[in-house]
């Protein structure tokens, strides 16, 4: 401890923003709790949501939070990557489009006839059309979509422990290291049947939603009958769902080998049935795309027009660091 | 890496349609060498390749020729591509593009020439994101289990031992009773002096000390390659042989061993051989067919059988090529997908590590773990992901002319792609606009891939498979169908229409079905 002496001079300064996101990566950043203390002992926070400082200056480090989903998101984008020397995809709305890229299984002119117009409690409702409100855009974006992303931290959110381990890692010079292997390496269920080499390995009911406070904690999920996208879904979360009994619902994103999650988790389940009938009791898109469509290689609807160009290339590789 | 391409014009068959001298030009402008010839199964086509091979020092090789089928399938274009191989070329840098049964032959006109790049671009792909694959030589074992105790099979053993071989005959009933494979009808018409051959040959395996006569038994497992094989019998016995021929024709008892030997079926349900011209021969090496329709019949099918079982089993060395399903370790995590799908029980978990392991004796690369795998871990040496994604790029790069619509036509090695030549052979024709990939198995056909064909503007995906029942890798059809019931949600979420998905079942020698389910399919999507 330097006993609270500051030396500003060394302190690497960091820009934080938040695009299209529920602020919670933010959130799992104060979580870190009394340890933020000793994060903020090795960086200056000179721009951030938390705080009211309009300008972004210039810094070592930007943490982006959030997916593109307006003109608005992708302007502070592109000025936090004008302004870092490293930008960092902070939390899975930013590195794969995350819960808002789930607005590309709509049309756009849909959505917001939903919003303004046909919602129920809505009375004579227009679709706003002033300058002065961000334009939405065709489709929602992860954040590699519009500017040179150096690294990611996913996790929806990311863990508090993830995230001063990726700061201090850039602080001290080194690279952000993600694991690469799946949550199931992680697991600390049994999962004696998945090893059998025989195909149908449930032997009683799919249990249903209802029914989960009976999952036995200590055996694998898909063994009891229950989905979890464990399988097909990047580790490093700390396993946090599955401590709680819960599923995982894949929000670390795919593994570095996988061209995408939901085809994936389409692959690997449906042919070891019963554990395939499982998808069909579920939302099959919703469950394997729920937190990367926009970094499907699909990554939106046929009958929707492309994003329109904006000299969006260029700028990306002027960016280039 | 220096990759050349031999264009054969297969005399006027290629060389009319395609313009092989233009082709030539192009390729050349690239910096790739290209050797042009008339006829690369003649003994001047030949020496010219393997000329090429040795002064510009290739280390891969583009046939653009005939369909690589041939190669695998006869013995000349074995010959040649063995050749190819010891000219130092490895197996995996030999790539194929089918200019014959799958372009000149079907197709005419416009768009004739560009597809022929594409075919020409996706084989060169194919050498760039293929690893060597590993060539393994072992000493054969001088030893030869032989299923079914028929004529054929009594036979086989008989000769067998007289080569001085170890031979297991084995039966589910008694062996050695000659009546209970002939009927009394067929035995009136056949000559006295073939009856007074029969008996004593039934009776007289008996004395040779070096067969072994199993009756009343069951297998359980066989696993390995040529040379090499283990036989699990029932009871927990275990046999090593180094060839296997089955005598059997019996469609029950085929369709008990057909998910322990791993052979081909007919429609009927037969075992069948990997080519009709040589009856004996499956798609395994060390695997012999040996059934005749009468005494004679047999006599002479297991004659051929054990000569060409002989003839490898004698040799000091035997190379196995080592085509199996590789795992990256740093990201598989053990979930045991892949244990749970693979029917050939070769992929297991390595419990002290946590990570997925093949066994290279009984992995076949069929694919179906590669594409199960939720992580992406696994890649199958012969057709890995980099490849079949790059390939879908390059041929969905072809354009069609008018409102002439885009099929990828994924072909399975064991019916769609087989067909789909048989398709050219016959003399029958489909629009330019399908593009053939083949692939080693339907349950290679990853949802990833249907997904970026339609990104890369495909109008519809044709995947040709063995019919229900007769996948050469056993489930990798019924895999497929199961994955595509779910994967069809995922293209309606994307206002994909689930008819531009078409699975057809083609038996490898119905090119008139081939033929009619991609015209019928090109007819749909343009709107007829």
């Amino acid at each position: 401890m330097n006993c609270g002496v500051i030396d500003m001079g060394e302190k690497v300064k960091v820009a934080t923003t938040w695009l299209q996101s529920c602020s919670g990566c933010h959130i799992s950043l104060l979580d870190l709790h009394e340890e933020l203390l000793d994060v903020l002992d090795l960086i200056e926070i000179v721009h951030s949501p938390l705080m009211d400082i309009k300008e972004i200056p210039k810094v070592t480090v930007g943490l982006v939070e959030g997916a593109v989903a307006n003109d608005y998101n992708e302007e502070v984008l592109r000025e936090m990557r004008k302004q870092s020397d490293i930008l960092v995809a902070f939390g899975t709305c930013a590195c794969f489009g995350g819960i808002p890229g789930m607005r590309n299984l709509h049309k756009l002119e849909d959505v917001l006839a939903r919003a303004y117009v046909e919602t129920e409690s809505t009375v004579d409702g227009i679709i706003p059309g002033s300058p002065e409100i961000p334009a939405l855009k065709q489709h929602v974006h992860a954040i590699s979509d519009i500017v040179k992303v150096d690294y990611m931290i996913p996790g929806c959110p990311p863990p508090p422990q993830m995230i001063k381990d990726a700061i201090v890692a850039l602080v001290n010079g080194e690279e952000i290291v993600l694991p690469t292997k799946n949550l199931c390496n992680d697991c600390k269920r049994t999962h004696d049947s998945m090893l059998i080499p025989k195909r149908a390995f449930l032997t009683e009911a799919v249990q249903s939603a209802p029914e989960l406070d009976k999952i036995d904690p200590d055996k694998c999920f898909l063994e009891q009958g229950v989905m979890c996208m464990g399988p097909a879904t990047r580790t490093g979360c700390g396993s946090r769902c599955l401590d709680a009994n819960m599923p995982c619902r894949g929000c670390m994103g795919p593994t570095p080998d996988a061209l995408e999650q939901g085809a994936k988790i389409v692959n690997a389940l449906a042919s070891i049935l019963p554990a395939g009938g499982l998808m069909f009791n579920e939302d099959v898109v919703g469950t394997g795309y729920r937190y990367s469509l926009p970094v499907s290689i699909y990554p939106h609807r046929a009958d929707d027009p492309e994003e329109e160009e904006k000299e969006e290339e260029e700028e990306k590789e002027g960016d280039g660091q | 890496m220096s990759i050349g391409l031999c264009l054969c014009k297969c005399n006027h068959t290629i060389g009319d349609v395609v313009d092989i001298d233009a082709l030539s030009d192009w390729y050349g402008e690239q910096g790739i060498d290209v050797m042009r010839c008339d006829e690369l199964c003649s003994a001047d086509g030949q020496k010219e390749l393997f000329d090429n091979i040795r002064e510009n020092e290739w280390s891969g090789v583009v046939l653009g020729a005939c369909s690589p089928k041939h190669y695998e399938t006869t013995k000349n274009q074995s010959a040649i591509l063995q050749s190819i191989a010891d000219s130092g070329i490895n197996p995996n840098k030999i790539a194929f593009a089918n200019l014959r049964e799958q372009l000149a032959l079907p197709n005419s006109g416009d768009g004739v020439f560009e597809k022929a790049k594409c075919l020409i671009d996706v084989a060169i792909s194919k050498i760039e994101h293929s690893e060597d694959v590993l060539v393994e030589e072992i000493p054969p074992r001088r030893s030869a289990l032989i299923i079914g105790a028929s004529i054929s099979g009594v036979f086989a053993a008989l000769r067998l031992a007289e080569a001085g071989y170890k031979v297991h005959i084995v039966d589910k009933g008694e062996i050695g009773d000659f009546s209970k494979y002939i009927t009394p009808e067929e035995l009136a018409k056949i000559d006295v002096s073939l009856t007074c051959a029969m008996t004593p040959s039934f009776a007289g395996i008996k004395m040779y000390p070096n067969v072994v006569m199993r009756p009343k038994t069951t297998l359980t497992d066989v696993y390995g390659r040529v040379g090499d094989y283990t036989v699990q019998l029932e009871g927990g016995e275990v046999l090593k042989v180094g060839g296997i021929i089955v005598c059997v024709r019996d469609a029950e008892l085929t369709s008990e061993l057909r998910p322990i030997l791993h052979i081909d079926i007919d429609s009927e349900g037969y075992f069948r051989p990997k080519n009709p011209a040589f009856a004996v021969e499956t798609r395994d090496p060390g695997k012999y067919l040996a059934v005749g329709d009468d005494v004679r019949s047999s006599i002479l099918a297991a004659d051929s059988a054990v000569l060409s079982l002989t003839s490898i089993l004698d040799k000091n060395e035997i190379s196995h090529i080592i085509e199996v399903s590789e795992v990256d370790e740093d990201v598989c995590g053990g979930c045991g997908t892949c244990v749970k799908t693979c029917m050939f029980h070769a992929t297991s978990i390595d419990l002290a590590r946590n990570v997925s392991v093949t066994d290279a004796a009984r992995c076949v690369g069929c694919g179906n773990c590669v594409v199960a795998c939720p992580t992406g871990a696994r890649d199958l040496v012969r057709y890995p992901n980099s490849y079949m994604i790059d390939a879908i790029r390059i041929l969905g790069g072809f354009k069609t002319s008018g409102a002439s619509p885009k099929v990828l036509a994924m072909l399975c090695d064991g019916g769609g792609y087989p067909a789909a030549d048989r398709a050219g052979l016959m003399g029958l024709t489909y629009p330019t606009g399908v593009l053939p990939l083949r692939v080693s198995c339907a349950g290679r056909v990853d949802t990833q891939f249907i997904l970026y064909a339609f990104k890369v503007g495909f109008d519809g995906v044709f995947i040709g498979e063995c019919p229900d029942g007769a996948c050469q890798n056993i489930v990798g059809n019924t895999d497929l169908a199961r994955r595509a019931n779910l994967f069809r949600a995922v293209l309606r979420s994307r206002a994909i229409d689930t008819d531009r998905l078409r699975i057809e079942e083609i038996s490898p020698l119905e090119g008139d079905l081939f033929v009619e389910a991609i015209n019928e399919f090109v007819d749909e999507l343009r709107g007829d």
